[in-house]
C-alpha cells in the first residue's frame, strides 16, 4: 500500500515536468523570400525579389554578395503577380533588369544586374490602396510547385502635401552661405510621415532646370556612377540648430555636423507638429556652390505610408544600434505576410530653387 | 402568532428541557460513581502507568487509544484519600482528554470542543545571549510551529492539551519542552550552541532544511551556519551566491551578481539589511555580495506568497538580519585570504545590557588578479579590483522583552583598468601618446535606529529610523596626445556616468494576537527617495600652436527626482483547523512623484493544508508593485543602469503571482518540495529598439517602451537535512516572456535570462569533526541574445538613391528577439575546511577553488562581422558571433581563528 502511495506521489511529482516539457521552443526561420518595392505615385514600381542569406552558413565564410541573392529564374516563368485596386488589377508583370556596376570598380566585369518586375499599366494614384499577391502556379500537365510561398501585402499612397520655399542669404557672411527655408502644412487628420531631401545639382556643364531627371540622378547616386553632374549628398545641417548656429560658427560642435540621417534625407513624423506648419531650414556654404554655373537646390517632400517611415526607421536604427552592446537590438521592419521586406507608398512634391554664380570677393 | 405555531414552539422547549435532563442526569451519574475515594504515590509515572495504578487501587478499568494518551509526561505526586474523580480532573487538566464512565469501565475520549491557548517567549542563545532569528518552535507530534522574528519572539497558538514543544535553530542544540497547556503560557528558552564534542550526537539529530515544515509557500530559511556549509567562493561564504542554488533565484551571467527570480529582473528583488533597502548589494563584479557572512544572523528569502508587510518590489524579498552581539563576554574572529582578510568582534559594553557586534572587510583582488597566470587570467578574469566594507550594530536591552538597536554598513568599490600606448615615428619627427582609462566605483552608506518590544502580553511591536544611500560612478577617459613638427595637439573624451540614490524611511509595526487562533499584523511606513543621474560626456581639443580651443558637453541622461511614498499593510493568521493555515492581507501604497501620483492595493493570500500527515499542499496569491524601474542596455547588464522612478510614461511596476506548494515529507531524512507558480508583470520597461541613454535625448522616458512580462515554471527540492552528509538537489524549468508593443513586432520574446533548465546540486559532506568538504555543480540554459538570423542586401537602395545610406544597403533580421541561446552554463566549486580547537581558539583551514574545471562561460554574446580583403573588391564577410567570457578557475586558501 505504501509503495503504491509512493508511486502516485511519484507521478504527481514528474507529470507537471513533462507538461512542460511537451512545450516547443522558439523557432529560427534563417530562409525567407524578399519582396521589395517602392510605390510611388506616378511612376511605374519596381518589383523586386529576392531571398535572404543565412547569417551562419555551415561554411565559415560568406561571399560578400552583390548580385541579387535570388534563384529568380527557378522560378521566373511560374511566378503570378497582381495588384488590385478597388476595381483596378494589374496582372501583365514583365521581368526586366537593370544593369549594376559594383561601386569598387566601375568596370563591366564585376557589374551585375538587378531583375525586377513591372507593368507599364500599373501607375499607382495617390489616395489609393494597392494590394499584391505574388504566388507559384504549376507548371503545364504538373502538379507539384517549386515551394514558393505565397506572398502578400499593401500599400497605400498618401496625398500630395505641396511644399514651400524661401531663400535668403545669411548676414554678415562673406562666404555665400544661404539659408533654404522648406515648409508645408501637416494635415491634421492622422499621423502623417514624410521624408525630405534637399539636393544641391551643380555641374561643370551648363544645365538648365527643366533637363534635370531627380528620377535618372537618384538612381545614379545609389549606384555611385561618377558622372558630370550630380546631386551633392545632402549635408546641410537642419531646423533650429541652424539657427541656434547662425552667427557662431563652432566647426567642433557636434550638433552643427551630426547629418540626422544617413539617408540621404530626414525622415519625420508629425508628433510634434500636428496639424501644423512645418518649417526646416538648410544652411548651403560656399563650398556646395559652382563658380562657373549655377546651382540649383530640389527640394523633395515625401509624403509616406506608416509602413514606408517605419521600414526606413528601422534601418537607421538597426545601423546606429548593431555592433553598440549598450543599444537595444533593433529588428528590421516588414509588411511582408510570409517574407520580408516592404511594400509601400509614397507621393513625392518637388521645388526647383537656381541660385547665382557664386563670385568671390 | 397563531396557535399551531405558539403549540409547536412550546413542543420544542419542552423537547429541549428533557434533553439538558437527560444530560445532567448523565453527568450526575458519572460524578456520583467517581466519587470513591483511594490513595495513591506517584514518582514519574507516565500517564498509562498511572491509570494502571488507579485501576489496581479502584477497581476500574480504563479504555482509551494509545495516540490519545501524551507518553512523555510523567507525574510525581502524593493522593490521600483523594476521590478518583479529583485524581482524574489534576491527571487530565490541559491533556485534552475527557472521560465516561461505561459500568466499571472509564473511557477516555478526546475533549470535542477545545479551547486554544497560546505559548509566546523568546528564543535566545545560551553563551551570547542574542535573539535567535527565524529559531523554529513544533509540536513534536504534530509538527504544528511557528518561527522567532528578528527580536526572537515568538507566538505559537495550539489548541489545549499535552505537548512536546521543540526549540531548534540551526548550529544550536535542540531543546524539548513537556507542556500542559490549559491557559496561555509565557516561556522563554536559550539554546546552548552546539560544541565539537558534541558533535557525533548532533549531527544525527538537527534539520538543517531550508523550507520548512510551516513556512509559507516561497519562503526560504538561510541561517549562516548554512551559508559556511556551501562552497566557499575565494575563501569568502556568500550569501547571494548561496541563494542562487535555491529552485527559482537564479544567477544572471558571469561577473554579473544580480539575481533573477521567478522570471523577475534585478531591480525586482528587495534586498533588507536590518529593514533598509539596500540599492545595490555586490562587490567584485558579483562574487561577492556585501553581507559579510560573520554578523548575518538570518536571512529569509520570500519569492512568492509574500506577506504583507513586504512591498515596493515585485519579485522577491531577501530579509538579512545582523547579530545583535554577545551580551556575556568577548568574542571574535579573523580571517586572512588571498582576495580580502575579515575581522569580526562581539561583546558586552555593559554585562547583559549593551552589546555590539562589528565586522570589516578589506579585499586586495588586484594583488592577487596580477598574480594569476596569463592562461587563467588573460581575458577571463578582471585583475584591477578592490572592495571594502564595515558593519557594527549596538544592541541595549531595555528589558527582558525590549531592545534598542543601532546599526550601520558602509562599503566601497573601486575598480580601474589603464591601457597606454605610445608611438614615435623618427622619420617624420611625430610623436604620439594615448591612454584610456576605464574605472567605476560605487558605495553604499545605511543605518538605522530601532525600538523592538512587546507592548503587552498580546501585542509586539516596533519602531525604525533608517537611511540608506548609494552613489554609483563609472569614467572613461580617452585621451590622446599628438605632436608634429608644425603643431601639438591633445584631444580627450571624457565619459561619465553616475547614479545616486538617497533614502529615508520611518516605519511602526505591531503583531497582535487577537484570538488563539487568529493573529494580526499590521504596519505603516513613510519613505522619501530621492534618485538622481547625470551622464554626460566632454569632447575636449586643443592644438597648441595654432591656440584653437573647443569643448562641448554632451548629455546623456539627467534627472533628479523626489519621491515621497506611504504605505501600509494589514494581514491576519488564522488557525483554523488543525491542518489548515491562511493567511489573508493586504499592503497599500500610495506614491508620489511630481505630478504622478499612484495608489497601489496589493491584496495577498497565503494558505497550506496538511490533507495526509507529511503531506501539505500550499497555495498563494500575491499582487505586487514597486515605483522605481531599473533601465539598462539588455545586452549586457551593468552597475551603471539607471535606476529611474515611475513616472506618467513609465508607470508602477506590478505583478500578479499565483502559486500551488506540495511538500512531501515522510521520508525522515529527506523533504521534497514540488512548487509551481504563473506570474503576470505589468508597466516593464524596455529602451526602445535602437535606443539607449548614449543616444539621442537624454530624457530617457522618450526613449522607453512599457510592456509586460509572463514567467511560468515549476521547480523541485529535495533537500536532506539529517546526516553527516547534507545538501539539496534543485531543479527548476521555467519559461519567461516579456512583450512590448513596439518591440519584436510586438510578439512575446523570451527575458534575457530565460533559462528553461536549471539545475544544481549542493552538498556538504563531515567525514569527522575535523575534516569537511563541500560541492556545489551548477548547471543552467545559456542566457537569451539577439543575434541576426538572416540578412539581405536592399536592393531598393539601388534604384532608388534617396534612401541611400553608407551602412543601410545591408538589411540584418532577427527571427524573434532573443532568439539566440549562448552555450550552456556550468561549473563546479568545490571547498575543504579543516577545523582544530586549539587553546580554547578554533582555528580553521579553507581551500576553496571556484570553477574547478576551468569552464570558460559566456558573459555576453554578440554578433559580429570581420571583412576579410583577398585583391582589389573582391573579399569574404567572416560572420560570427563573438562570445565574450570572464572569470575562470579562481583557487584561494583562507585561514580563521575564531576566540
Amino acid at each position: 500500500m505504501k509503495k503504491i502511495l509512493l508511486d502516485k506521489v511519484s507521478l504527481i511529482i514528474l507529470l507537471p515536468f513533462f507538461l512542460f516539457s511537451c512545450e516547443n521552443d522558439y523557432n529560427l526561420n534563417t530562409k525567407q523570400t524578399i519582396l521589395e518595392c517602392h510605390v510611388y505615385e506616378g511612376q511605374v514600381p519596381k518589383i523586386i525579389l529576392g531571398q535572404t542569406l543565412e547569417a551562419f552558413p555551415q561554411y565559415a565564410f560568406n561571399i560578400e554578395y552583390y548580385e541579387q541573392p535570388f534563384y529568380i529564374n527557378e522560378y521566373n516563368s511560374n511566378i503570378e503577380i497582381s495588384v488590385t485596386s478597388e476595381n483596378e488589377v494589374y496582372n501583365s508583370f514583365e521581368m526586366k533588369f537593370q544593369e549594376i556596376p559594383n561601386y569598387f570598380n566601375s568596370t563591366d566585369i564585376y557589374s551585375t544586374k538587378i531583375l525586377y518586375f513591372s507593368d507599364e499599366n500599373f501607375v499607382p494614384e495617390e489616395g489609393k490602396e494597392y494590394e499584391i499577391e505574388i504566388k507559384e502556379i504549376p507548371e503545364y500537365d504538373q502538379k507539384y510547385t517549386y515551394g514558393f510561398i505565397k506572398l502578400k501585402s499593401k500599400a497605400y499612397i498618401p496625398e500630395r502635401i505641396p511644399i514651400n520655399h524661401e531663400i535668403s542669404e545669411i548676414n554678415g557672411s562673406n562666404y555665400g552661405e544661404y539659408l533654404v527655408e522648406v515648409s508645408f502644412d501637416d494635415p491634421s487628420d492622422e499621423r502623417n510621415f514624410y521624408f525630405l531631401t534637399v539636393s544641391l545639382i551643380h555641374s561643370d556643364v551648363s544645365i538648365s532646370i527643366d533637363t534635370i531627371n531627380m528620377e535618372q540622378l537618384w538612381l545614379e547616386t545609389g549606384l555611385w556612377l561618377d558622372k558630370p553632374y550630380y546631386p551633392s549628398v545632402w549635408h546641410s545641417n537642419i531646423t533650429n540648430r541652424v539657427v541656434e548656429n547662425t552667427g557662431n560658427f563652432d566647426p567642433t560642435d557636434p550638433d552643427y555636423f551630426d547629418l540626422p540621417s544617413a539617408l540621404n534625407g530626414v525622415l519625420l513624423n508629425d508628433d510634434d507638429f500636428n496639424g501644423q506648419t512645418k518649417e526646416l531650414l538648410f544652411e548651403i556654404y560656399e563650398y556646395d556652390l559652382s563658380m562657373d554655373y549655377p546651382t540649383y537646390i530640389v527640394a523633395e517632400l515625401l509624403h509616406l505610408s506608416e509602413d514606408y517611415y517605419n521600414y526606413y526607421d528601422a534601418i537607421e536604427k538597426q545601423r546606429d544600434s548593431q555592433s553598440d552592446i549598450f543599444s537595444e537590438p533593433a529588428q528590421s521592419f516588414t509588411n511582408i505576410e510570409n517574407g520580408v521586406g516592404i511594400f509601400a507608398g509614397a507621393t513625392i512634391s518637388t521645388e526647383y530653387i537656381e541660385l547665382p554664380i557664386l563670385i568671390l570677393q | 402568532m397563531n396557535k399551531p405555531q405558539i403549540k409547536i414552539i412550546k413542543i420544542h422547549i419542552i423537547f429541549f428541557l428533557l434533553l439538558i435532563c437527560i444530560l445532567f442526569t448523565k453527568n450526575a451519574y458519572a460524578g456520583d460513581t467517581l466519587r470513591d475515594t483511594i490513595s495513591i504515590k506517584l514518582k514519574d509515572n507516565t500517564l498509562l502507568e498511572v491509570f494502571d495504578i488507579i485501576s489496581k487501587e479502584s477497581g476500574y478499568s480504563f479504555a482509551f487509544s494509545r495516540k490519545l494518551i501524551p507518553e512523555e509526561i510523567k507525574f510525581t505526586k502524593e493522593f490521600d484519600n483523594k476521590s478518583i474523580q479529583d485524581i482524574l480532573f489534576y491527571l487530565l487538566r490541559g491533556t485534552g482528554i475527557n472521560y465516561k464512565i461505561v459500568e466499571e469501565q472509564i473511557i477516555l475520549i478526546k475533549k470535542k470542543n477545545l479551547k486554544r491557548y497560546t505559548i509566546s517567549g523568546f528564543v535566545r542563545d545560551n553563551n551570547t545571549g542574542e535573539a535567535l532569528f527565524q529559531a523554529n518552535i513544533f509540536d513534536k507530534e504534530s509538527f504544528k510551529g511557528t518561527v522567532s522574528n528578528q527580536f526572537g519572539h515568538y507566538s505559537l497558538s495550539l489548541p489545549e492539551g499535552a505537548y512536546t514543544l521543540v526549540y531548534s535553530y540551526i548550529g544550536r542544540n535542540p531543546i524539548k519542552k513537556q507542556i500542559l497547556l490549559d491557559r496561555n503560557i509565557e516561556l522563554s528558552i536559550n539554546l546552548e550552541p552546539n560544541i565539537e564534542l558534541e558533535e557525533v550526537i548532533i549531527l544525527g539529530t538537527e534539520r538543517k532544511e531550508i523550507i520548512k515544515r510551516k513556512d509559507p509557500l516561497g519562503k526560504i530559511n538561510v541561517a549562516q551556519e548554512k551559508i559556511e556549509t556551501l562552497p566557499i567562493i575565494m575563501g569568502e561564504p556568500d550569501l547571494v551566491k548561496s541563494i542562487q542554488l535555491i529552485p527559482g533565484i537564479q544567477g544572471g551571467s558571469e561577473a554579473n551578481g544580480a539575481i533573477y527570480v521567478r522570471g523577475g529582473g534585478p531591480l525586482q528583488n528587495l534586498f533588507l539589511l536590518d529593514n533598509v533597502p539596500i540599492y545595490n548589494c555586490f562587490h567584485l563584479l558579483g562574487l561577492f555580495s556585501v553581507f559579510n557572512s560573520d554578523i548575518i544572523g538570518n536571512t529569509q528569502v520570500i519569492k512568492g506568497g509574500f506577506p504583507a508587510q513586504y512591498g515596493g518590489r515585485l519579485s522577491s524579498v531577501v530579509d538579512v538580519k545582523t547579530k545583535d552581539g554577545n551580551m556575556k563576554e568577548l568574542k571574535g574572529k579573523i580571517s586572512v585570504g588571498l582576495i580580502s582578510s575579515k575581522i569580526f568582534l562581539e561583546g558586552p559594553i555593559i554585562k547583559n545590557k549593551i552589546s555590539f557586534a562589528i565586522a570589516g572587510r578589506l579585499g586586495y583582488y588586484y594583488i592577487y588578479g596580477q598574480l594569476l597566470p596569463n592562461e587563467i587570467g588573460n581575458d577571463n578574469n578582471i585583475r584591477n579590483y578592490n572592495f571594502k566594507d564595515f558593519n557594527a550594530k549596538v544592541t541595549h536591552r531595555l528589558s527582558e522583552n525590549q531592545n534598542l538597536y543601532f546599526s550601520v554598513y558602509t562599503g566601497n568599490d573601486t575598480g580601474e583598468e589603464i591601457d597606454r600606448s605610445r608611438y614615435e615615428d623618427p622619420v617624420d619627427m611625430s610623436f604620439q601618446f594615448d591612454e584610456l582609462i576605464d574605472g567605476q566605483n560605487w558605495n553604499n552608506l545605511i543605518s538605522s535606529l530601532g525600538w523592538g518590544g512587546k507592548i503587552s502580553k498580546k501585542t509586539f511591536g516596533n519602531i525604525q529610523l533608517s537611511t540608506s544611500q548609494y552613489n554609483y560612478s563609472g569614467y572613461v577617459t580617452d585621451s590622446s596626445y599628438y605632436r608634429t613638427t608644425s603643431d601639438t595637439s591633445h584631444s580627450s573624451t571624457n565619459t561619465v556616468l553616475n547614479n545616486e540614490v538617497l533614502n529615508y524611511t520611518g516605519l511602526a509595526s505591531i503583531q497582535y494576537q487577537i484570538l488563539p487562533q487568529a493573529k494580526l499584523s499590521a504596519g505603516y511606513s513613510y519613505t522619501i527617495l530621492n534618485l538622481a543621474s547625470k551622464n554626460k560626456q566632454t569632447n575636449h581639443n586643443e592644438y597648441y600652436t595654432s591656440g584653437s580651443n573647443a569643448r562641448f558637453d554632451t548629455v546623456f541622461s539627467s534627472y533628479d527626482y523626489k519621491t515621497i511614498e506611504n504605505s501600509g499593510y494589514l494581514e491576519l493568521q488564522f488557525d483554523l483547523w488543525n491542518s489548515v493555515n491562511i493567511s489573508p492581507g493586504v499592503h497599500l501604497s500610495y506614491f508620489q512623484n511630481d505630478n504622478y501620483n499612484n495608489l497601489l492595493i496589493q491584496p495577498r493570500i497565503t494558505s497550506s493544508w496538511e490533507f495526509i500527515d507529511d503531506i501539505i499542499l500550499k497555495a498563494s496569491y500575491s499582487k505586487m508593485g514597486q515605483h522605481i524601474h531599473l533601465l539598462g542596455a539588455t545586452r549586457i547588464k551593468q552597475a551603471s543602469d539607471l535606476l529611474v522612478a515611475a513616472l506618467e510614461k513609465a508607470p508602477s511596476e506590478e505583478s500578479d503571482q499565483y502559486s500551488l506548494g506540495f511538500s512531501y515529507l515522510r521520508f525522515k531524512q529527506l523533504g521534497i518540495h514540488i512548487d509551481a507558480y504563473y506570474k503576470k508583470m505589468d508597466n516593464l520597461i524596455n529602451f526602445s529598439e535602437g535606443a539607449s541613454y548614449f543616444r539621442d535625448t537624454p530624457n530617457w522616458e522618450d526613449k522607453i517602451e512599457v510592456g509586460t512580462g509572463e514567467a511560468k515554471g515549476i521547480e523541485l527540492l529535495a533537500e536532506k537535512t539529517i546526516g553527516q552528509f547534507t545538501g539539496w538537489l534543485g531543479y527548476t524549468y521555467s519559461n519567461t516572456t516579456r512583450k512590448y508593443e513596439n518591440i519584436n513586432f510586438g510578439k512575446p520574446f523570451p527575458y534575457v535570462y530565460d533559462h528553461r533548465h536549471y539545475f544544481n546540486i549542493t552538498g556538504n559532506y563531515r567525514f569527522n569533526e575535523k575534516f569537511n568538504l563541500s560541492v556545489n555543480w551548477l548547471f543552467h540554459s545559456g542566457n537569451r541574445s539577439t543575434i541576426p538570423s538572416t540578412f539581405y542586401y536592399n536592393s531598393l537602395n539601388r534604384t532608388d538613391g534617396r534612401m541611400y545610406g553608407p551602412y543601410g544597403y545591408k538589411m540584418v533580421f532577427y527571427n524573434e528577439k532573443n532568439a539566440y541561446q549562448s552555450p550552456a552554463y556550468h561549473r563546479l566549486d568545490i571547498s575543504v575546511n579543516y577545523n582544530r580547537i586549539k587553546n580554547k581558539t578554533d582555528r580553521k583551514w579553507t581551500l576553496s577553488i571556484y570553477n574547478v574545471y576551468n569552464r570558460k562561460n559566456v558573459y555576453i554574446s554578440n554578433y559580429n562581422e570581420n571583412w576579410a580583403h583577398i585583391v582589389g573588391g573582391l573579399g569574404y564577410i567572416n560572420r560570427y558571433i563573438d562570445e565574450k567570457k570572464l572569470i575562470g578557475i579562481i583557487p584561494s586558501i583562507s585561514y580563521t581563528i575564531s576566540f
